[in-house]
């Protein structure tokens, strides 16, 4: 019989392994004092984290295979059997298009259109989170936006809001990039999908260190304090990419 | 009535710091705190009274107030601010022809648009963006009064 929490409207899950390791990772940052925390590397998932993150300095040496810097991520990997040239975006396509270089023969490979292995990779990333974290989360969220878009939120896993410096529309999405919106009487313009996440990220994922909530929280009060700092701290993807999340 | 500061974290939730204005202990180690955050690259941002937020620029560990640069920029997103540069080079470029005819001063022109290339990518009310960073307009604010969140750096997205 599973026990019920008060916290909680949910049977508590056993403890895995994981949770353990999450819960040990959170005493040994608290102690260094990495306020905001070790971020967890995962099986089958590549964890870029910010360089100068203290919490994170030395974890790339230690786990190449599971960490790497945002510095690295950006480097070429040579691959045994054939070398990347080039990758470009095509328009007509609404894919990448990546040139190889296969025993001396160049060849062009159209990557998939679909955003399935992205969604796959982030469902996997959930063994990073606890639901404790995420509840936390969602009693600070409520904290701060109204009870209509909290619902909205709960319900649907976005929730809209207007800058009051800039009269941008902003959609706030769970695991996914925050839409950019400019609205007038007689037409709306997206103008880019930003993308943040604090200390780390899961590489080809929408998912963050952090749980969901806590990610779109920073998102939200990075645009209502300073906007420049949250565009210039976002990457901001084209709404026609796979990263930008609209369902391509 | 105690200000609280949540950090984002990632292990067990997010950390909460609080200002207790009857336990100077546990103000103390929040100061603390605050003082290492801000050191170690956080962005702090907190809600004032009126509902605005603002982020935090410095700390006063000894009277417990964030230090905020008052700003009144209105913001142009990257995509608009380069349609204005062409608008910009265009209205350049056609007072050029006329400078030209009238003058036959065409270095004037030139350098012009160049400057306008290299000014400031912020719209400002209060002037440039150097300005904006000037210790000109800092306003405290009492930390055990308002609520806010720290976030760490960005690994970008």
């Amino acid at each position: 019989m599973p026990v019920q929490s008060a916290a909680l409207p949910w049977p508590v899950l056993p403890e895995d392994e994981i949770s353990r390791l999450r819960f040990a990772l959170h005493v040994v940052s608290h102690r260094r004092k990495h306020w905001a925390g070790i971020p967890m590397p995962l099986d089958d998932e590549v964890l870029i984290v910010e360089p100068t993150y203290s919490g994170v300095k030395g974890m790339a040496e230690i786990m190449p295979k599971y960490v790497e810097t945002i510095k690295n991520s950006s480097e070429v990997k040579p691959e045994d059997d054939f070398e990347i040239r080039n990758t470009f975006w095509s328009t007509k396509y609404h894919t990448n298009i990546t040139i190889v270089e296969v025993d001396g023969k160049i060849q062009h490979l159209v990557m998939p259109r679909h955003t399935l292995k992205m969604m796959i990779h982030t469902m996997g990333c959930s063994d990073a989170w606890g639901m404790e974290q995420e509840q936390q989360a969602l009693n600070l969220l409520a904290t701060l936006i109204s009870p209509r878009s909290m619902k909205q939120y709960f319900l649907t896993g976005q929730f809209l809001e207007t800058s009051k410096r800039s009269g941008i529309v902003y959609i706030f999405r769970r695991l996914r990039p925050t839409i950019a919106l400019r609205s007038t009487e007689k037409s709306s313009r997206i103008l880019a999908c930003l993308c943040m996440h604090p200390i780390a990220y899961y590489d080809g994922t929408w998912a963050g260190a952090m749980c969901p909530t806590d990610d779109l929280i920073a998102h939200l009060m990075l645009m209502r304090a300073d906007e420049h700092m949250y565009w210039r701290r976002s990457n901001q993807h084209s709404s026609a990419k796979i990263e930008a999340g609209m369902g391509i | 009535m105690s200000g609280t500061l949540g950090v984002l974290s990632v292990g067990a939730g997010h950390l909460k710091i609080s200002f207790n204005k009857d336990n100077e202990e546990e103000r103390r180690m929040a100061a603390e705190t605050v003082v290492d955050l801000l050191c170690k690259g956080y962005v702090l941002l907190v809600m004032d009274k009126e509902g605005l937020y603002h982020r935090v620029d410095g700390f006063d560990p000894e009277t417990c107030e964030y230090l905020i640069v008052e700003k009144n920029v209105a913001f142009t997103t990257p995509t608009e601010i380069k349609v204005a540069t062409q608008e910009k080079d265009t209205k350049d470029s056609a007072d050029h022809e006329t400078a030209s005819e009238d003058e036959g001063n065409q270095s004037n022109s030139t350098q012009s648009t160049s400057e306008w290339k290299q000014a400031p990518t912020l719209s400002s009310d209060g002037g440039s963006s150097k300005g904006i960073k000037s210790r000109k307009g800092r306003k405290r604010i009492d930390a055990s009064t308002v609520s806010g969140v720290a976030v760490a750096r960005s690994s970008g997205g």
